[in-house]
């Protein structure tokens, strides 16, 4: 399941949190698909995971309960991303 | 019984203490699956392949989680052997001036890790075993010290099969860092890890796991400050030179063997389906019939419990009149069963069960093992107690 844009990018710190944050996701029925982090957002793992934006309450609930642990939410903004800084923990 | 290769004679494998001659399809498939069409490496990139590879790690590390009962996939280390598990938990944890205690059982993926930094000026305490070779609770809160820093058993023995009480062992090593070698059980018999408390668990993935040689793995506690024995690339945290700090990353620089965890996940997978207690109920019905066949046959001699509620099933003889490795070829040749003599890399198991130094012949038998197996094995030592040996062919 792919997301539809607008789209939310999420970063990780490892491939193993990437990995269980689609699982989880998928789990929860939440459309999301991995792809490499852009490079001007440095940090994390390499990889990292969008949804719709729609999601971010779900998104952020998740991360609450401790299930979810990104290092940094950003929106896709145009051709770029803009760290959301209302959402606890981004950008990491 | 599987076809020789050149011979029309059926071979027995009762080796399964050494390693899984049969497993199920799904292994090998899933290992020609990864090297056919995923071969990537997991963490390395983010192309479509790249992930696929990632995902299978995840899930391999999420299935034996769930197997072992630990709670966070994230504390399940994958490495090449239970050896390297047990050398990365043991060198990690204990410096000069520490104590350790083990027990007279352990084989020498403990003894010669212990033996190495006794030279450094660990202290190691050796609990004695009786005579079936269990370590009794009491014995091992003895050896506790103030300053014991790590509490180190074998769960099964790989010569005598006897299997300890986890769950006893556990109580009474309460407050101190315990780490269980469980190459021989993992997969074979129910374990707990988080229900147990169990802080570390070492395990080899190619025995009672199903999968292929060169994989293994280390569980140990999320907030244990365990130092990685290499540094190197991990798929994370790239621009930066120190190690990552989190799990399990911090302990597991450079490319995964992505097709041995392939094959590791699909025996996992399997034993899931199957359910370990289900599994193990069989075998135990399976193999007391065979230990009592054992212990009928004149001149010889057996170690360990006589339950096999007691035991892995691994049974260790000896013949009168046989010297072990004599035997051994003598069912090999004449009767097809592939069994392994000698010391099974366990001298001081041996020492501790008087079959110290001619060793013994060990029989093992897996899930796949079957009744008929068990019994034309125990047929074919009947027969070769009746006559002496031969000599080399």
């Amino acid at each position: 399941m792919r997301p539809t844009p607008p789209l939310v990018l999420l970063t990780f710190a490892s491939i193993h949190q990437v990995m269980a944050a689609e699982h989880l996701l998928l789990g929860e029925g939440l459309p999301c698909d991995l792809v490499p982090t852009p490079r001007a957002l440095s940090h994390s793992c390499g990889m990292s995971v969008t949804c719709e934006d729609a999601a971010l309450p779900t998104l952020q609930a998740l991360r609450d309960q401790g299930r979810l642990p990104w290092q940094g939410a950003f929106a896709e903004e145009g051709p770029a991303w803009r760290a959301l800084g209302g959402v606890t923990g981004s950008p990491g | 019984m599987t076809e020789a290769g050149p011979g029309p004679a059926p071979l027995t494998w009762l080796d399964c203490a050494a390693t899984s001659h049969h497993r199920p399809p799904q292994v090998a498939q899933a290992v020609l699956h990864h090297l056919v069409d995923i071969g990537a490496s997991a963490g390395r990139g983010g192309h479509r392949l790249a992930v696929q590879a990632s995902r299978e790690l995840f899930q391999a590390r999420r299935a034996l989680a769930t197997l072992l009962g630990v709670s966070d996939p994230a504390r399940v280390i994958l490495g090449s052997s239970a050896t390297e598990a047990l050398n990365l938990a043991l060198h990690g944890l204990l410096r000069p001036g520490d104590h350790v205690v083990s027990t007279a059982m352990e084989h020498n993926a403990v003894a010669r890790p212990l033996s190495a930094l006794r030279a450094t000026g660990v202290q190691e305490t050796v609990v004695p075993a009786d005579p079936w070779g269990r370590i009794h609770p009491g014995a091992l809160r003895a050896a506790l010290r103030p300053q014991t820093r790590l509490v180190v058993v074998h769960h099964a023995s790989n010569v005598s099969g006897t299997l300890q009480d986890l769950a006893a062992l556990r109580e009474a090593s309460r407050g101190h860092l315990l780490l269980v070698d469980a190459a021989q059980t993992a997969g074979a018999v129910p374990i707990d890890v988080d229900g147990l408390g169990v802080d570390l668990l070492a395990a080899s993935g190619h025995k009672g796991l199903l999968g292929p040689a060169g994989t293994g793995l280390l569980v140990l506690p999320a907030d244990l400050d365990l130092p990685p024995r290499m540094q190197g690339g991990t798929g994370s945290a790239s621009e930066d030179e120190r190690q990552p700090a989190f799990l399990p990353d911090r302990l597991e620089s450079g490319t995964r063997n992505g097709p041995g965890i392939a094959g590791l996940l699909a025996g996992v997978q399997w034993l899931l389906d199957q359910g370990v207690p289900a599994l193990r109920a069989a075998q135990v019905a399976r193999f007391q019939p065979f230990i009592d066949a054992l212990d009928a046959i004149p001149g010889l001699s057996r170690v360990g419990p006589p339950s096999a509620a007691e035991r892995t099933p691994t049974v260790s003889i000896q013949l009168q009149g046989w010297d072990p490795s004599d035997l051994a070829l003598a069912l090999d040749r004449e009767h097809g069963v592939l069994v392994r003599a000698g010391l099974h890399c366990a001298p001081r198991a041996h020492k501790a069960l008087s079959t110290w130094p001619q060793g013994t012949v060990r029989l093992s038998a897996g899930p796949f093992t079957t009744v008929d197996e068990l019994a034309h094995a125990a047929q074919a030592l009947a027969t070769l107690a009746r006559r002496p040996p031969s000599g080399p062919p």
